[in-house]
């Protein structure tokens, strides 16, 4: 690693680049990228704009971080940046009437490569079917549950911190939640009994 | 087929809002009253009215089946409260139906974090440096900025 104070610790780094050391904000970045892309990518940004909306949340990130009262927050703080960019990007798309969502078929011609990582060819094709299958089923989900179910199974966030990001009640969101499950057990059947 | 005050035409168009009490006490009235005397409408209203009561129910058990799994999904989650995750604990010991759906709902999670993990886990990306340039150039243009205002200040 090439930052220089040995420490792993989140809270640590994010107080260090609030006090504006510039080598923990980028070690931060770093770290983040991964879930800020990932979580964009389900969300179903357009696999042209994923790439621009991860610089922009990332930009957000290291341009605001001082303005983060409590490090702990961090994580909710970052998908309330990431949500309203999606949505920024989203009303963007409306205003130039193009459509909102790819479909898997138009997504298929514009697909960006995930590298194979299983050393074994048959593990390797299964797991880029249930990869591909899964990424569809999300997709397939109306907005308001894809985004619930990404940040309670990708992101980990709880219902109270869901609702505040999407600006609902916590009803609302084990609502969205158990309709996005109910779903996408029926879509990954196969996968799952 | 006149009945009272109401004909067979009004009673087709109000033999919904009758069903779904959304009529005024003396409409509704003479709605009954016109059923009561006529076997034509009573059995077009009771037909109706069996079939909006299946449905109903249908509804009702669909939301019944709903907000239970709603309440496992969340007690996946740990977002119930202790009483009540004790209480669902309790019952899932007595029950292989819940018992199967909070498992779904595990196997569900385990293939979506299964998939997440997959599609990441070797996608290098590098965006830091590019940030990292963005925001010490706007360092630069927020202090050029802080100047040139100072030095209108004191003039």
């Amino acid at each position: 690693m090439k930052y220089k104070l040995k420490t792993n610790d989140l809270d640590e780094l994010i107080k260090l680049a609030q006090n504006g050391d510039m080598e923990a904000l980028e070690e931060i970045i770093k770290r983040q990228q991964k879930t800020v892309f990932a979580t964009l990518y389900y969300l179903n940004a357009s696999n042209d704009e994923i790439f621009d909306l991860t610089q922009e949340v990332l930009f957000k990130v290291a341009k605001n971080i001082k303005k983060l009262k409590n490090p702990r927050t961090f994580k909710s703080w970052l998908n309330q940046i990431i949500v309203n960019q999606f949505y920024d990007s989203l009303r963007k798309k409306k205003k130039n009437d193009t459509k909102v969502f790819l479909d898997d078929e138009n997504d298929a011609k514009n697909k960006f490569e995930v590298p194979d990582f299983a050393s074994n060819p048959y593990q390797k094709a299964l797991d880029k079917e249930l990869e591909k299958v899964i990424k569809a089923s999300i997709r397939r989900l109306p907005s308001p549950f894809r985004l619930a179910i990404v940040m309670r199974e990708l992101q980990g966030l709880s219902y109270e911190e869901i609702a505040k990001i999407t600006n609902s009640n916590i009803g609302t969101v084990k609502s969205r939640i158990a309709r996005a499950r109910l779903k996408l057990q029926e879509y990954l059947k196969p996968y799952i009994n | 087929m006149l009945k009272g005050n109401l004909t067979c035409e009004d009673i087709s168009k109000l033999i919904l809002p009758y069903i779904d009490d959304k009529l005024s006490q003396s409409t509704k009235n003479r709605v009954a009253l016109h059923l009561r005397n006529c076997p034509f409408c009573m059995e077009k209203y009771r037909v109706i009215k069996t079939l909006f009561e299946s449905i109903r129910q249908k509804e009702i058990l669909r939301m019944k089946k709903f907000r239970q799994f709603r309440l496992l999904s969340a007690f996946c989650d740990n977002e119930v409260s202790k009483d009540m995750s004790d209480k669902i604990q309790g019952t899932l010991e007595n029950s292989q139906t819940l018992t199967l759906k909070v498992h779904k709902i595990r196997t569900l999670g385990k293939v979506l974090n299964y998939g997440f993990e997959k599609t990441f886990s070797d996608v290098n990306l590098s965006f830091e440096k590019g940030v990292m340039t963005r925001v010490k150039k706007q360092g630069l243009i927020d202090k050029v900025k802080d100047f040139l205002s100072s030095c209108v200040l004191s003039q």
